[in-house]
């Protein structure tokens, strides 16, 4: 095997295991570690399929999501609204000790209701699981057929560079570069426009 | 030389485990993460699908998608952690 391979089975494990670490963290600062992990690794794999340009910027927005998801998690922890990690209806936990008539056990009807929770979730995840079969099945007879590493390319190609990225956006994809320049900018100004009125609202 | 389909199983097993997330988790960052990953996959696969035919089209998408990502993401977050200001029902 040789350290090509290694280096990116290393990366795809680190990028699936990041993925898996995020979605079951229960604090935000651990969630998004976790997710950089995984952005990190694709960086890498993308650099490794040659895309040198394409992981470079790939870098630099997935940088610029992590420190805007992170700003965004210190807004919400700062101004102590509902918990990042509960669901959207759960009760705020309080930290003040329960009054004297609460009762000390949970009430009888938690159990009936945690149990209907777990059939839904899992009666929502037996069709998911059966989809995701079916695609890994799909993908893995498709890639059998097509075990290669791809077309062959001359050292002086320039496969992936700057240039020849520039040239394939400004030709035949220029309608998508302007409407994409457009949307980055809506969404900037929404982003943050949405920020300053919680902020307004909250004070 | 990495074998390019393995890159597609990786794309894959990304999309899948952000499909699973978002629609099995409940707490909104994780399903914002999720979602995130699904755009992950679909970037992976592009990048993949450049350097099967050496066509800069797919960076050329591939970058697209990053940019979608990133817009979804300045948008959604703040409503999804409820940074809006809430509306209180009146006297």
């Amino acid at each position: 095997m040789s350290p090509q391979l290694l280096v990116f089975y290393a990366a795809a494990a680190l990028a699936l295991l990041g993925a898996l670490l995020a979605l079951t963290r229960t604090r935000p600062q651990a969630a998004l570690r976790w997710f950089g992990l995984t952005l990190g690794a694709l960086v890498v794999i993308e650099h490794q399929l040659i895309a040198p340009t394409i992981a470079l910027l790939s870098l630099l927005f997935f940088a610029a999501a992590a420190a805007y998801l992170a700003v965004i998690a210190g807004h919400a922890e700062a101004a102590a609204l509902a918990p990042l990690t509960a669901p959207p209806t759960a009760a705020a936990p309080s930290l003040a000790p329960p009054p004297a008539s609460a009762p000390l056990s949970p009430p009888p009807a938690a159990a009936p209701r945690r149990l209907r929770r777990t059939r839904a979730t899992y009666a929502r995840a037996l069709p998911l699981l059966a989809v995701a079969a079916l695609a890994w099945v799909l993908t893995g007879t498709w890639a059998r057929q097509h075990a290669w590493p791809g077309q062959e390319l001359a050292p002086s190609a320039g496969f992936g560079g700057l240039s020849a990225l520039t040239s394939a956006l400004a030709d035949p994809h220029l309608g998508a570069l302007i409407a994409v320049v457009l949307l980055v900018l809506v969404a900037a100004v929404g982003g943050l426009a949405l920020l300053g009125a919680g902020d307004g609202a909250r004070r | 030389m990495i074998p390019v389909t393995h890159a597609f199983y990786l794309a894959t097993g990304l999309l899948l485990v952000g499909l699973a997330g978002a629609l099995l988790l409940r707490p909104r960052l994780q399903r914002l993460l999720a979602l995130q990953l699904i755009f992950l996959g679909a970037h992976l696969a592009l990048v993949t699908a450049a350097r099967i035919w050496a066509l800069h089209d797919g960076h050329a998408f591939a970058l697209v998608t990053a940019a979608l990502a990133l817009t979804q993401l300045a948008i959604t977050a703040p409503l999804a952690l409820h940074l809006l200001p809430t509306r209180r029902p009146g006297p």
